[in-house]
């Protein structure tokens, strides 16, 4: 409890990085089972071997005996064509960011925000601004961009500046962080009763 | 917010990556050019000739085993359990102590998190802009911070939630005399999708 060095300021922004970044738990777990499966494994064979019973598979010994004629066995290449893609994309895994679809937003606190929550606030607005019902909108939040869809109702024009105003003030409001870019996209084609 | 040891589980999967592809890859390579694989079937049966030598230059006494074998089990089974540890380290971090005062002349307080999470989550319930609202405290790098789950309704602003939240968090400082760490994390969940729109403004 004692001993608090870190600003509050410090502190919110180690929380957000931390949040919107995942913690490779599940990789890291499902990777120890399995390394503990082979270890009890051959724990296993060594004491079935040491107290004179016969192997469940094979001793220790004859695996390292045999593993020149297994690994140049003809069905060694596809097996080992998956363990070094499947090695690759653990690598992958372990290295990337793996940022999640969330965003911050710049407060006193640390604020972490579903990208899915921003999304369905713009739609509200969107539709508001277009006066078309909610169910028209259809709006994706990634990382960097706010893309908003909009279906409008057959014979009632939309005017796109005015979406895009109403679109562009909330993203401004929320200065998330990344930073969102806010695009208005309005169907050509209409539907009846949108 | 928890403990969960972020490098160590990527350390330990990139380590756990680069064998696989070490070996995948290694033994793709013997397979592509066969005059490696020689040398290197070769150079194995080296090894592991010496390998043999060195694990029966200490036999057990009446047996046809090694201590070798022996310490190789109890390093093996030391791995098991460092790794079972490893896994149930993932997570944690709760904190059941918001606000302990050091030590003076009439004694220490010390505040419960109970307290300050039960005090938001009364205020939050009311609140039509959320449709779930959960509040904890976890210890990060010593200090304790609240943190404030909320699930909102659908098409409530972020913003409008946290300024609702915020003088909450102010009040309760001002209750506990203290400025305590907040974090206000608000998601959608699957009612945020289908429930019915907010008619707040």
């Amino acid at each position: 409890m004692s001993g608090n060095t870190l600003t509050p300021r410090v502190l919110a922004q180690l929380i957000n990085r931390r949040e919107t970044r995942s913690p490779r738990s599940a990789l890291a777990i499902m990777l120890a089972l399995i390394v503990i499966f082979v270890c009890v494994y051959t724990v296993i064979e060594i004491i079935l071997q040491l107290s004179g019973q016969p192997a469940l598979l094979m001793t220790v010994g004859a695996a390292a005996q045999s593993l020149p004629e297994a690994a140049s066995a003809p069905a060694a290449v596809p097996i080992a064509a998956v363990a070094a893609v499947l090695g690759v994309i653990v690598l992958a895994l372990a290295v990337t960011p793996g940022k999640r679809a969330k965003h911050t937003l710049d407060s006193d606190h640390s604020v972490v925000v579903d990208n899915a929550v921003i999304a369905s606030a713009l739609a509200r607005h969107a539709a508001g601004a277009a006066q078309v019902a909610p169910d028209n909108v259809r709006v994706s939040v990634s990382h960097r961009t706010a893309e908003v869809r909009i279906t409008p109702a057959s014979g009632t024009p939309i005017d796109p500046h005015v979406v895009t105003l109403a679109v562009e003030e909330q993203v401004a409001l929320y200065r998330a962080n990344p930073p969102l870019r806010a695009k208005v996209i309005i169907e050509s084609v209409g539907r009846v009763g949108a | 917010m928890n403990n969960t040891n972020r490098p160590l589980n990527r350390i330990f999967s990139a380590i756990i990556g680069l064998l696989l592809a070490a070996g995948g890859g290694g033994i793709l390579l013997l397979a592509v050019v066969p005059e490696l694989a020689k040398a290197a079937r070769v150079s194995y049966k080296g090894t592991l000739g010496g390998a043999t030598r060195f694990v029966q230059g200490a036999p057990l006494p009446g047996g046809s085993g090694s201590w070798w074998l022996i310490a190789l089990t109890v390093a093996l089974v030391i791995l098991a359990l460092l790794l079972l540890r490893f896994i149930f380290r993932q997570g944690h971090g709760h904190t059941g102590t918001l606000i302990t005062t050091p030590e003076g002349a009439a004694g220490t307080v010390s505040v419960d998190s109970r307290v300050a999470e039960r005090l938001l989550s009364d205020a939050l319930d009311d609140h039509r802009a959320l449709l779930a609202s959960h509040v904890s405290t976890y210890n990060v790098r010593g200090t304790p911070v609240l943190k404030v789950a909320v699930q909102a309704r659908r098409g409530v602003s972020p913003t409008d939630i946290t300024t609702m939240i915020t003088p909450l968090l102010s009040a309760l400082n001002s209750v506990l005399g203290r400025d305590v760490a907040a974090s206000i994390h608000i998601g959608a969940g699957i009612r945020t999708r289908t429930g019915a729109a907010t008619r707040l403004e």
